[in-house]
């Protein structure tokens, strides 16, 4: 460490004899140490700019690591945010390998580790699968399933490869007997997070009513008695439910009203400010729309991401799954399809996931 | 181990009290008898000096460190009272692309953190220039004129000269017009002589299809009996005259860069060096280029990081055809951009699997030659994919835009009135192709021209230049609410008309 500016300045050869002596030497070192913070301030404007600064002789040993607001602003720059619960350092090292990553964008690696990045501090396993068709036959038949995948407890520390695999016949069919214009091209992808323990960065939401007890009224067995003419709650309701659309306000329009005619349809005319609940997980939307932007970003400008998928079940949205059991089956393009002639969910059989908008 | 600053700390430095303050206090803490120091004595007289001294590197510090990241490098700024009382504002890279804010257009922090970090050089202005055609029917060569010495002008004012020396003999007769009729929309002479396909030719005289006169080059000729005039349109009937010369072509150069002289075909005709019997036109639009701003820069330089990639994601597409005007004279055969592309924006087909990419210059959707251009850009530069890639103009929406502004009568001249028109083009220049979302803005809020953003380029730009405007009042499109632009079948860019009305008040 370099002597500071405030003791160099009151040494011989630096000042006056009598600014090295009692109250010039004082004021001489009052001065210097004025330049000396003016130098610190640089000094950390020059790390800010760097990720982390790592000892030349010895790189696990860490000298700097930015402050929370200046890695922001590097994130902003190299277009890498943050993980969820990442740490600073974590964060720099993911920063100091930018332009290493950028270099995968466009393939289906590039996403997958820019959106294991994003739920850092958690390593989940995720997957990006694609199917090919035969259309020279009518209806097309399913060709190859090619999967990319990072098994969980990725380090995210190195821009480690992806896991490929593929099957012929294939085992994943989103719609293939449900199509809809576009569903057989080979552009069309899909995107599988696992959020499993330990590595269960989100959970399924809640259920209805969770939350709150019901304590039955006199009019037990039933649920309403008549008052005064009307039906009135017999029993009573204690705790709280998550509110539909907590965190998120409102903001009305001017007209009033909730929607204006706009080019012959309907729009909301008011504006929604803040996040709520997502459907299906328990975090909120600016998670999955933070995850739609970074695939958006890293996609291939001609890859159609149909969904972003979460999976609560290791053995569901797998490369050894079979189409129907633990992969779609051709019918998850509705959502519901006609059995029997009832309406049944198109999305059940395979059950404990849940299915995020398509990034185009 | 010193405190880690914030960014806050960094890009904001204190005042000289503060640092006045700071001194004290620490002199009182080494013993220095402070409280007994007079106001206006040696003691506090000295410390002032040095805080004032101290407060002016740490601006210039502040602005060191603001220059290290990408958003505040651009459009970053300090600012501070001095001991004058003066509030003084200086910016980490004074926009070259405002005169306002940067009047030399001197380049500065953001060029070097771009050019060392991104590999990523700004657009410079260049000059519109191109082929004059000079005729002369005199019996007089004039010249030889040395380079810069001989000038023309459009009617409306910009001036452009030779880039070489330039002799002007007497112009040859190559035909007299007998007729003239429509060839595919072009107009047809029937004229005879000897002629080639891209012949330039100087044409005058012709009475009732009075659009064949003035300059061209010829797109098509039998080689003896007739010429097309390519970029010609055919409009009325012919009704006699017309005489067919070879005029002297001479490669001339604006004297002002920037698209400020800008010249349609056949509009520079003002012969400022005056000489007897003599004529000048360009035969080819002359497109000149502004100086790039730094959010264009900031922008391209995070659009550079796809550009790296081995696959081809959207922003690798979008930066390659903004880059395109530089990229193309490189390409085998070479090709030209005439206008810098300023806007794209990457669409995937999801029924047929092509991605489009829709571009625009400064004035809107560009020419097919443009076109075709940058998607040559395009296939050349952007890595293997198996998607089809289509380049495609924008799709041009006029829409007129008339503001009337409030402001007190020493600030209503014609030098503010053309600043303020010049503040609401450049806004309508930026906007994307397809609109922007106004956030918290009155349906309909997305993919659209954003009424109070419109005027509120007015608002910035008199802050600019500390000029007191009370009130800015406008229609865009002939109404006072967001304009919507479409995004199919081809997404749409606005073009702005605009008028400013000055009220003094």
């Amino acid at each position: 460490m370099a002597t500071p500016f405030r003791v160099r300045i009151t040494q011989p050869g630096n000042s006056a004899p009598w600014l090295r002596d009692g109250t010039g030497e004082r004021l001489l070192y009052s001065f210097g140490a004025l330049v000396d913070m003016r130098l610190e301030k640089v000094r950390q404007g020059i790390l800010d700019r760097l990720p982390v600064e790592r000892s030349p002789v010895d790189r696990g040993v860490i000298l700097w690591v930015p402050q929370a607001d200046a890695l922001a602003e590097i994130g902003r720059d190299r277009i890498i945010p943050r993980g969820l619960t990442e740490s600073d350092l974590s964060y720099g090292y993911r920063l100091q390998r930018a332009f290493d990553s950028w270099r995968f964008a466009g393939t289906a690696r590039g996403v997958l580790s820019q959106v294991l990045g994003y739920l850092l501090a958690y390593t989940p396993t995720v997957r990006f699968v694609a199917s090919s068709y035969d259309r020279s036959v009518w209806p097309p038949t399913l060709g190859v399933t090619t999967w990319a995948s990072y098994p969980a407890g990725r380090d995210p520390n190195i821009e480690s490869i992806t896991a490929r695999a593929s099957s012929d016949p294939g085992q994943w069919d989103w719609d293939g007997t449900s199509p809809i214009t576009g569903s057989w091209g080979h552009w069309s992808g899909y995107l599988i997070l696992y959020a499993t323990a330990p590595n269960d960065w989100c959970h399924p939401a809640q259920d209805w009513g969770t939350g709150s007890t019901y304590t039955a009224g006199s009019a037990a067995p039933y649920y309403s008695d008549v008052s005064g003419g009307a039906y009135v709650l017999s029993g009573s309701y204690a705790g709280t439910t998550q509110a539909w659309g907590a965190g998120s306000t409102y903001t009305a329009s001017a007209s009033g009203y909730y929607s204006d005619v706009s080019g012959g349809a309907y729009e909301q005319a008011g504006t929604y400010g803040g996040t709520s609940q997502a459907w299906g997980v328990d975090v909120t939307t600016d998670v999955g729309q933070s995850i739609q932007g970074i695939v958006k970003q890293f996609k291939s400008a001609g890859t159609w991401v149909r969904a972003i998928l979460v999976s609560f079940d290791d053995a569901l949205l797998t490369p050894t799954g079979s189409a129907g059991s633990e992969n779609p089956d051709g019918q998850w393009g509705q959502w519901s399809i006609v059995i029997g002639a009832a309406y049944t969910d198109a999305r059940a059989a395979i059950g404990d996931i849940a299915i995020g908008g398509e990034v185009v | 181990m010193p405190t880690p600053l914030s960014l806050a700390n960094l890009n904001n430095p204190p005042t000289a009290e503060e640092w006045n303050d700071t001194l004290v206090s620490l002199q009182a803490t080494l013993g220095l008898p402070t409280t007994t120091w007079q106001p206006g004595g040696v003691e506090r007289t000295i410390d002032a000096s040095v805080a004032n001294v101290q407060q002016q590197s740490d601006v210039a510090a502040s602005i060191m460190v603001q220059a290290g990241f990408l958003t505040f490098c651009a459009s970053g700024f300090v600012t501070y009272t001095d001991a004058t009382g003066a509030v003084i504002t200086l910016y980490v890279t004074p926009d070259p692309s405002d005169p306002a804010q940067n009047p030399t257009g001197a380049l500065g922090w953001l060029d070097v953190l771009a050019d060392s970090v991104y590999n990523v050089q700004r657009i410079l202005n260049a000059p519109a220039g191109g082929a004059l055609a000079i005729l002369n029917t005199s019996v007089n060569t004039y010249g030889s004129y040395a380079e810069g010495t001989y000038h023309v002008a459009l009617p409306t004012g910009p001036t452009y000269s030779n880039t070489a020396a330039l002799s002007i003999p007497p112009s040859t007769i190559l035909g007299t017009v007998t007729g003239a009729s429509n060839s595919g929309g072009l107009v047809r002479l029937a004229v005879v002589g000897t002629f080639a396909i891209g012949d330039y030719v100087y044409v005058t005289g012709v009475t009732g299809t009075t659009e064949a006169n003035g300059a061209w080059t010829v797109d098509d000729t039998d080689g003896s009996t007739y010429i097309d005039l390519a970029g010609s349109t055919y409009a009325n009937a012919y009704v006699s005259g017309g005489t067919v010369y070879a005029p002297t072509v001479g490669a001339f150069t604006a004297d002002a860069p920037g698209t400020a002289s800008d010249a349609q075909p056949n509009t520079v005709t003002v012969t400022v060096t005056s000489l007897g019997g003599v004529s000048v036109s360009n035969v080819d639009a002359w497109n000149g280029a502004d100086i790039e701003s730094n959010a264009a820069l900031e922008a391209r330089c995070r659009l550079k990081l796809a550009a790296l990639a081995v696959g081809v994601p959207g922003g690798a597409l979008v930066y390659y055809a903004l880059l395109a005007q530089q990229l193309a004279p490189g390409l085998t055969p070479p090709l030209a951009v005439s206008a810098p592309i300023t806007r794209a924006r990457v669409d995937l087909d999801t029924t047929t699997g092509t991605v489009y990419v829709t571009i625009a210059n400064g004035s809107g959707g560009p020419d097919s030659q443009d076109v075709a251009a940058v998607q040559a850009v395009e296939d050349a530069y952007d890595g293997v994919t198996c998607n089809t890639i289509t380049v495609r103009a924008a799709a041009n929406d006029g829409m007129p835009v008339a503001v009337t502004i409030f402001l007190p009568a020493a600030y209503n001249t014609p030098t503010n009135k053309a600043y303020f028109k010049a503040a609401i083009e450049n806004y309508g220049k930026a906007l994307d192709i397809g609109g922007v979302t106004d956030p918290g803005g009155a349906s309909p809020n997305t993919n659209v021209v954003p009424y109070g953003a419109v005027l509120g380029s007015v608002w910035r730009a008199a802050k600019a230049a500390s000029i007191p405007v009370q009130t800015v009042e406008g229609t865009v499109d002939g109404g006072t609410a967001n304009v919507q632009l479409s995004l199919a079948p081809v997404p749409e860019v606005a073009v702005f008309t605009v008028s400013v009305t000055m009220v003094s008040v």
